[in-house]
Parts: structure tokens; C-alpha cells; sequence
């Protein structure tokens, strides 16, 4: 069975429950985009709000080209 | 002096590897940003779609019955305003009704849209309530509220009948566009 080598919203796999609205946190979410960088965006429906975490922030980018 | 600049060079080939390698042990993970615009929040945003080419971010803002559209994403700060709307005239947060408050829609407005795809240079949306979907072209020019190119499950832009024939839909709520085709979650119609 394949498992899922990655985890965004919740703390490891058994877990499920909903927490409070926080930067880790989602709320029903509901779709799913990445970008050319791979870039990850989630509609969080419940929290009203669409989070996203980026491969690589601009300003390390910056460092690695030093 | 020597030894202090050979370690922060080292720190610096050591840093991004620390930060951004993945682990399985945990998920938890801090999101690098969040979009919830104060001027007019989103209300149960359901669709996200990535235009990468434009860095182009699409929101299916369900219950604001509008699509909301940021620009230049790869430098998109936390809590960035949208930069154009489809759906409603405005991004307004009085400009949030269904069908922009007719009984009927017209091929501008949205109902409780659910799903966005962006497929090659077309812009795909399931106008659930309206039991249809719309396509927009040309996105680099989009005007706020334009009109949609093509209609797909109603015969004209003034109609939102369901139906189960070839040609309609009942709630479409999910989209994939790959190779020439369109896939459609049709949902009430269990296809």
C-alpha cells in the first residue's frame, strides 16, 4: 500500500483533530495547487483563508547564489 | 578573523539544507504565507489554481459567488490583497451576492463556484449553482467582471437548469483539463 510521504496540517499521521487557526493549522481544507517552484497552496475553508508554503524563500535564494 | 569567515561561509552551505529538507517525522509545518484579505475576506474559498506561468494564483471564493486573482505569487506577502475579480463588477466586499443579486445569471456572474482549473491558457471554473462551467481566455487581459468566453451545460449565459443529459450538469464541483479534454466532477449526477 502507498503510503503518503508528507504531512501539512497536523502534527503526524494519527493525529485528526482540528485545531485552533494557526500557521500549522488547516480547517477543512478543500483543494490543492502547486506552482512551477513547487510552491504548495491549500484553500483552509474553514478558516476562511487559502495557506501556502513555499520550496524556497527568495532570500535564501539569494544566499545560495553568494 | 580568518576562521570567522570560513564559518559563516560554511553556514551559509549549511542553512537552506537545515531549513528545507523534508522530514517524515512530522507535518507540522509552519505555512510561509496566508491569504485572508481584510478589505473583503473570502467566505468558504473551496478552489485553488496556479497559473505558473504568469505566477498567477486563482481562488474559487465559494460563498462570495466570485474568483479572486493574485498576481506575481512567488513574491506574494501574507494577507496580499487580490489584484482582479471574476464574478462580481468589484472586488468590493459589498459585491459578494449570487448571480450579482439577479434571480438569474448571466455570463459574468458566478453561484456558489467550487472548482478552478487552469488548463493550458484557458481558465476553467465550476459555477456549481449555476449547474455550469465557464471558460475564460486570454488572462493576461482580464478586465474585472469580463465576460466569459465559452459556457458549457447551458444552452446561453441567462440559464442554470440542471440535467443529465450529454450537454448538462447538476452541480459540477470538481475539474481537470489535460490533452484537449475537460473533466468534470458532475455531482448530483453521480458521473
Amino acid at each position: 500500500m502507498t503510503q503518503a510521504q508528507g504531512l501539512l496540517g497536523q502534527s503526524d499521521f494519527p493525529d485528526y483533530a482540528e485545531t485552533p487557526c494557526s500557521a500549522t493549522s488547516l480547517t477543512t481544507p478543500s483543494s490543492v495547487a502547486v506552482d512551477a517552484q513547487e510552491g504548495v497552496y491549500v484553500s483552509s475553508v474553514g478558516d476562511h483563508r487559502v495557506v501556502g508554503r513555499l520550496k524556497m524563500l527568495p532570500s535564501l535564494k539569494a544566499l545560495l547564489l553568494l | 578573523m580568518t576562521i570567522h569567515l570560513m564559518a559563516l561561509h560554511k553556514l551559509f552551505l549549511i542553512l537552506p539544507i537545515l531549513i528545507w529538507r523534508p522530514t517524515q517525522s512530522t507535518g507540522l509545518r509552519v505555512a510561509d504565507f496566508e491569504l485572508a484579505p481584510t478589505a473583503s475576506p473570502f467566505s468558504n474559498p473551496q478552489g485553488v489554481t496556479v497559473d505558473p506561468t504568469n505566477e498567477t494564483l486563482y481562488v474559487a471564493d465559494t460563498n462570495n459567488s466570485r474568483i479572486l486573482i493574485f498576481y506575481n505569487i512567488y513574491d506574494i506577502p501574507t494577507g496580499a490583497a487580490p489584484d482582479n475579480v471574476l464574478g462580481q463588477s468589484s472586488i468590493s466586499n459589498t459585491d459578494t451576492l449570487p448571480n450579482r443579486g439577479s434571480p438569474q445569471p448571466s455570463s459574468d456572474t458566478l453561484n456558489l463556484p467550487q472548482a478552478v482549473f487552469l488548463g493550458g491558457k484557458t481558465l476553467f471554473v465550476a459555477d456549481t449553482a449555476n449547474n455550469r462551467v465557464l471558460l475564460w481566455e486570454n488572462l493576461a487581459a482580464l478586465s474585472a467582471g469580463e465576460v466569459a468566453a465559452k459556457i458549457i451545460g447551458q444552452t446561453s449565459g441567462a440559464t442554470a437548469l440542471p440535467g443529465s443529459a450529454a450537454g448538462n450538469l447538476h452541480s459540477p464541483v470538481g475539474l481537470f483539463f489535460r490533452a484537449n479534454s475537460l473533466w468534470v466532477a458532475d455531482q448530483q449526477n453521480s458521473r
